[in-house]
Order: structure tokens, then sequence, then C-alpha cells
């Protein structure tokens, strides 16, 4: 059991790693607003967030979290729970993995945890949610590494792990699973153990995406146009040794493209794969955990490069035609956050080597330790303060509670421009942002799902909304009106300043500077939601989930006080006290 | 020994801060934007 003291310590330099990265969003009012990052100020509740209305799931259940939060404190406040709070569970989680060594290595391993390219490439895409879940992993680690000590006791810290990754997003369930099954496999009761907790875990994700019956999804080039990219000449793999090699080459960090600076990244990464030889594990540890940790690692590395490999591509999209599911491994460098868990205890065991080489007329030794603590800060400065103050605070014009107040429950919106989801608005700096209509308007909210990436275009995968396509595509006001209309659209919201094309002719019922709203009149029936036929399931899914996560949260909570209070009756014993 | 060590810790350390805090300063300039279609929407 870790010591209060170190969580002490390790908290507050985790403390001070999330502020020098968040800074920019905590001293001030506003959102941060770019890429898949969307918070509004009240995002009403709606069937879809837990994946019922039928669409293939993405931010279920996050979605409804979000949602039910923002009903009690604003969106903006919560965006800054969440965010800083992944911060502080990801580098306590990192200090937990390696709590059997000293401070200074411990702070190497937050370090390295909270403080890498993965971490700049994730946050700079926005998806916060994705980020939070890669801070969940060192807990899955800790947690999995117990109840393959003890699986008793070490499985419903687990099982709790796990259900918190797979809430933050699809992937990161599966990376969770994937870093469980790996560490806490064995014999078959254990395995069958871990295995039926990331199922169950995973289920308010997987019920809709099976049940989904309405969406289709494609793989068509989408693992060549998202797979992971060389920073530098180096090439790819140099890259993602380092962590780094997202598909988005815009974001990447300016230093990234340095190649003396992927170079000493990857130099970062080799000592301390050779510091593994160090690390410290729990005395009750049955086995040692590296092996695991570096099989762990080589399969993310192997996800994660596969679509540059020779032939990958080309394999990839062959089995896509057969499982589409697996279009959730497109963006290939994102499932490269599970190798972050063998340099951890890596760096850590490096750290200590360099302190037990202090000695007289070695005194220096300890300036290699402390170099290893700053590395990961002085090998990326571009992810300190918000991007060195790249990323703005922005808030929303007052045209956006103007339309949702006119916008009811029950109706369905049409957002313009219908060119992708991403907007490149005038008030958030032009920066791409997901558009934050979906979210903030009540009742269902229809926007072009295709992505456009290089020249790709991934398809629609919803087929209401390749039929709003092809109304849209008529091209003529007077038509284009009837034929939403006829799909069930009471409102067509217009986005100003960007290309919209025609808008469909009716009555203006709201004309700001930033938004338009046209009332095409009540449509002649609702719009009928895509699938819907497996919400039963879906709701059993989640209600099984959420029960067993009650039910784990609290044996894992009794069984902490149990041993505490074991713990100083032991003590008390030891020093000839009365425990009461 | 220490001077030894010192001299290369403080030389790694000074090259990485020197050759990344400058590329950083200069921002965007130095990144390989490609014709990202996904955003280039927002700079239309």
């Amino acid at each position: 059991m870790t010591s209060r003291r170190a969580v002490v310590q390790d908290l507050a330099w985790t403390t001070v790693l999330s502020v020098v990265v968040l800074g920019p969003l905590l001293i001030g009012s506003g959102y941060w607003l770019f890429g898949d990052m969307v918070f509004v100020p009240h995002q009403p509740w709606k069937d879809g967030w837990l994946g019922l209305d039928g669409a293939a799931p993405r931010a279920v259940p996050m979605d409804a979290l979000v949602s039910l939060l923002t009903q009690v404190v604003p969106g903006s406040v919560v965006q800054r729970v969440l965010l800083v709070g992944a911060f502080l569970v990801g580098g306590l989680g990192a200090g937990r993995l390696v709590g059997a060594h000293g401070a200074l290595a411990r702070a190497a391993a937050i370090s390295l945890m909270l403080w890498n390219p993965w971490v700049h490439d994730r946050l700079m895409l926005g998806q916060w949610a994705i980020l939070a879940g890669y801070f969940l992993l060192p807990w899955v680690a800790v947690t999995a590494l117990r109840a393959a000590r003890d699986l008793r006791r070490g499985l419903p810290p687990l099982w709790v792990a796990l259900t918190l990754a797979a809430v933050c997003s699809p992937s990161s369930g599966l990376m969770a699973v994937l870093v469980a099954l790996v560490l806490g496999a064995g014999p078959l009761r254990r395995t069958t153990a871990v295995a039926s907790a990331g199922l169950v875990a995973n289920l308010p994700w997987l019920v809709p995406s099976l049940v989904a019956s309405g969406s289709t999804l494609s793989t068509d080039d989408v693992f060549g146009a998202f797979g992971a990219r060389a920073e530098t000449s180096g090439g790819t793999m140099l890259s993602l040794l380092s962590l780094g090699g997202t598909w988005k080459t815009s974001i990447v960090a300016p230093e990234r493209t340095s190649l003396l600076i992927v170079v000493l990244a990857a130099g970062l990464s080799a000592v301390a794969l050779l510091g593994l030889r160090h690390s410290r594990w729990p005395a009750d540890s049955r086995s040692e955990p590296v092996p695991r940790l570096a099989l762990l690692a080589a399969l993310c590395l192997g996800i994660a490069a596969l679509p540059t490999l020779p032939g990958g591509e080309p394999l990839l999209e062959t089995l896509g035609r057969w499982v589409p599911s697996l279009a959730v491994l497109r963006d290939s460098q994102r499932y490269l956050a599970p190798a972050v868990l063998l340099l951890l205890p890596g760096i850590a065991g490096a750290v200590t080597w360099a302190r037990a080489q202090v000695r007289p007329g070695r005194e220096a030794m300890v300036a290699v330790a402390g170099a290893l603590v700053i590395a990961p800060m002085t090998l990326l400065p571009s992810l300190a303060w918000g991007s060195l103050g790249d990323l703005q605070r922005t808030t929303y014009p007052d045209d956006w509670s103007a339309v949702t107040d006119l916008v009811g429950d029950d109706d369905t919106t049409v957002v313009l421009p219908w060119q992708g989801s991403y907007r490149g608005f005038a008030w958030a700096g032009r920066r791409a942002v997901l558009d934050p209509a979906p979210r903030l308007l009540p009742g269902r909210v229809l926007i072009d799902d295709r992505v456009f990436v290089d020249d790709v275009v991934v398809p629609s995968e919803d087929p209401a909304l390749v039929r709003i396509t092809a109304a849209l595509a008529v091209g003529d006001p007077d038509l284009t009106g009837p034929a939403l209309r006829a799909q069930g659209v009471r409102w067509v919201l217009v986005e100003k300043g960007m290309p919209t094309g025609p808008v469909p002719s009716g009555a203006t019922a709201y004309d700001g500077p930033a938004l338009m709203l046209v009332d095409l009149g009540e449509p002649p029936a609702p719009a009928a939601a895509s699938g819907g036929s497996g919400r039963a399931a879906v709701i059993v899914g989640d209600l099984l989930t959420l029960v067993l996560q009650l039910c784990m949260t609290c044996v894992t909570l009794w069984t902490r006080i149990c041993e505490s209070r074991w713990e100083a009756t032991r003590r008390c014993e030891s020093l000839g006290g009365d425990p009461a | 020994m220490n001077i030894i060590i010192s001299a290369v810790v403080g030389g790694i350390l000074a090259t990485a801060a020197l050759v990344g805090g400058v590329q950083a300063a200069q921002g965007g300039d130095q990144k390989p934007v490609q014709a990202d279609r996904l955003y280039s929407y927002s700079d239309q």
C-alpha cells in the first residue's frame, strides 16, 4: 500500500504539471473549443447519449454523463473539472504503478505519463475523453496486477477501473481490456473473470453498436488516411517509439519536426527500457510484471504501426470489408497509449539506478536523475500553457441561446453548411471544431457526418443523413424545403461565416450575426429515428453495467477501509499500544 | 567524473532545450502542414 506521504508528493508534482499544461483554461471564463473538444453551457438530455436512437455510438455513454453533469453545473465548469481531474488521475496512477520507488523516480514516471507527444497530440485533436481513458490506464494496470496476485480482492477495483475507462470512449474501453487481459490473465478462472469484467464494462457502447441496424461503417481508404505518420525524416517507427506519430500532421508540435528532438525522445524511451532492469514491484508480486508489460507494449506498437507496414493497409482494408467494426482501429496511433505502461517502471528504474550511483566523486549522478524527471518537458515545450498560448478560451455568441429557445424537444433540425461535421467559426478563432449544434440544441439535430481528409471522403454512417444529403443536393431552395419536411425536418440552422450553399425556403425565425434559423413548418410526420428496435437491450446492458459498477465500487471501498483498519491495528500492536 | 557527467547531461539538456525551444517559439511556420482537408474547410 502506497504511503500517504508518497501520495501527497505525487499529487503535488501532478498538480504542478497539470496547471502548467491546462493553465490558460483555468485562469478565466469561457471554453476550450477545438477539434473534438466540445462543451456547451447546458447539454439537454437525448436518447442518443446512451445509444438509444439507433445511431452508431461514438461518445456513448460519456455524452450521457456530461449531459447529466451540465444539468447541475455549467458546461465550462464541467470541462475544467473533467480535464484537471483526468490529469490528476493519470499522475496519481503513474505514481501508484511505480509506488515501490522513491519520490524522484515516481516524479519521473509522472512526468512521462502526463507529458509526452501522445498526450500533446490527443489534446490538440480535442480528444479529451480518449485522454481521460489513457489516464486511467495505470489504474487498470495496477488493479490487473493486483487481480493477478489475489483475484478475490483484486477483481472489484479492476472492474471499477475498466468501467470508468469504457465510459470515456469505446477505444479507451478496448485498450483497458487489452491491458487487463495481458497483465491479469492466467489460469482459466482468472482469465474468465477478467474477460467478463471487460465485457460487462463495455456493454454501454457495445450493445448500441450491435443493435445499430441503420448504421453502416465504411473502412475504405480510412486506414491509410488515419494511420500513423512520420514527423521527420527519421520515419514512422522512430516517431512511434517516442510516443508520437499522429495522422494529423498540422497539429504536430513544431519541435517534433526536428529529427534531433525525435531522436532524443526515442533515446528517452530507450533509457526507460534499459531502466526496466532496476524497476521495483510490490513484495507480494507472484511474477515479474515486466515481460507482460513488454508484451503489451509490443502489441500496441504493432497495432499503431500496422497501417504503415508493407501490406498492412491492404490487410486491414480486406479485413474491414468482412468486419466493418475494425474501423475503430483506423486512428492507429491512438492504440500506442498502453505502451507507456512499460516506460513508466522503466524510467523510474533508471532514476533509481542513477540515484544509487551517487557516491563521493560521482555526486553529479543526481543530475542524471533530475534530468530524467524534466526530460519530457524539455523535449516537448509546446505542451506547456495550452500549446504555448495557442489554445484560446472562447464563448458562445448569444445567437446560440436564442435559437435554442426556439427549437422544441420533439423537433428535428438540419444544420448548414452540409459539408462534414467540423466548423471554422469566426468567434472561435477559425480553429476547426466539431459542430456544437447537436449538443446545444434540443430535439434531433442532423449534421453531415461525412469526414473529409486528404483525398478521402469517409461516407455517412446513417441512412437518414444520406437522405438529407440527397434532399439538399437538389439545390433549388423551393424544392429542398419540402424535401426536408418530408424527412420530418422542422428547422434549418444556418451557421454563418462559411459557405452554406442554397438555404431552403421558409420563414426566418431568427437572424443574428452568427446564426440564422429557418422554419420550414410543421412536418407531416416526425422524423423516424433509424433503428431503435434494440432499445430494450441497450437499457438492460446499461443497467447491468451500472448496478455491477456500484456493487464493485462499494466492495472496493469496503475492502480499502478494512485494509486501512487492519494496517492501523497491526501498527499499534507492533508498537505495543491499544488498537482501540 | 563529476565534470564529465555534468558536461554530458548539461550538454544534452541544453541542446534539447535550445532546439526544442526555438522550434516551439517559431510556432506553426515550422509545422509540416499538409493539405489537411478535414480542417481545410475551416480555412475557407
